[in-house]
């Protein structure tokens, strides 16, 4: 199992639910289910679930509720054309980031 | 889901739905936050158990906290409400105590025939103290502190011309 930086995926999250949400719509457990089979196993519904408000607020997510045949209609997410524009910015700061963290870390090089 | 389960949901549900009030969230609004944490929560209690779909909602008050952090200009109505049941309570208690201390005073003076008096700091408010051999009254009139302190804690509180402020933002 995999670990992140609590900070650090918060810092993430916004540009992890823009992205999975780009093509296929989700609902909030089901969000949270596929970003820990992408590797974020220790990703908390408590952090997801108040993110996709936010996003929503902000006009990057929209939302529709469909019927479920487990229980009460699901309110499914999907990113917004402002949400694409937002993501393609986020995308470019993050490889922007690792790009500066490589340079230094490959520097300085594993510690002993 | 068994019962135990239904009812462990539900209670979590709603202290999420109190804190959601606590922070000024409208009723219609709260119901749909309400429905879609009980939909996901349902889900994860069928995937993973209650009690894992719980622990990872972590503290209702605290999530409720993270949705609407966006949004902190609401008026906070009950929060508001509650400071003035708080605010009477405590006037009224004064009241009380400063009324008996009234009472005390003229009887043990035996001031006879009606005497008033408006101490610090009822302004206004007059207590009229009757003691005689045979009798014993207080009247109090214009405690319209018992009015203005709980409405004046209120709208502190409440901060209603928050209103004000989102539909001019909304402009």
């Amino acid at each position: 199992m995999s670990t992140h930086d609590p900070q650090m995926l918060k810092g993430v999250l916004g540009l992890l639910l823009l992205s999975v949400l780009l093509d296929e719509p989700g609902y909030g457990y089901a969000i949270v289910t596929r970003l820990r089979e992408a590797g974020f196993d220790d990703l908390a519904e408590g952090t997801v679930y108040p993110a996709l408000t936010r996003l929503e607020a902000a006009g990057l997510l929209e939302s529709h509720l469909e019927r479920s045949s487990s229980g009460p209609a699901r309110k499914y997410y999907r990113t917004t054309d402002a949400g694409r524009t937002e993501l393609a910015a986020r995308t470019r700061s993050w490889h922007a980031l690792v790009t500066a963290v490589d340079t230094i870390t490959t520097r300085t090089g594993e510690p002993a | 889901m068994n019962v135990i389960d239904t009812l462990r949901i539900e209670s979590a549900i709603q202290r999420y739905d109190f804190w959601l009030e606590m922070r000024g969230v409208a009723g219609k609004r709260r119901r749909e936050l309400q429905q879609e944490l009980r939909t996901n929560l349902r889900e994860a209690s069928a995937d993973v158990g209650t009690t894992r779909a719980l622990f990872g909602i972590g503290s209702p008050k605290q999530l409720a906290h993270a949705a609407t952090e966006t949004d902190p200009s609401r008026p906070r109505w009950s929060q508001g409400a509650m400071a003035a049941v708080l605010t009477l309570l405590v006037l009224s208690t004064w009241l009380a105590l400063t009324s008996l201390t009234v009472l005390d005073t003229a009887d043990a003076a035996q001031a006879g025939g009606p005497v008033s008096v408006s101490p610090f700091p009822w302004f206004g408010t007059t207590f009229t103290v009757e003691s005689t051999a045979e009798r014993l009254a207080l009247s109090v009139t214009g405690m319209w502190q018992l009015v203005a302190g709980p409405t004046l804690a209120f709208l502190a509180v409440a901060q209603p011309w928050r209103l004000l402020r989102r539909k001019g933002s909304r402009g």
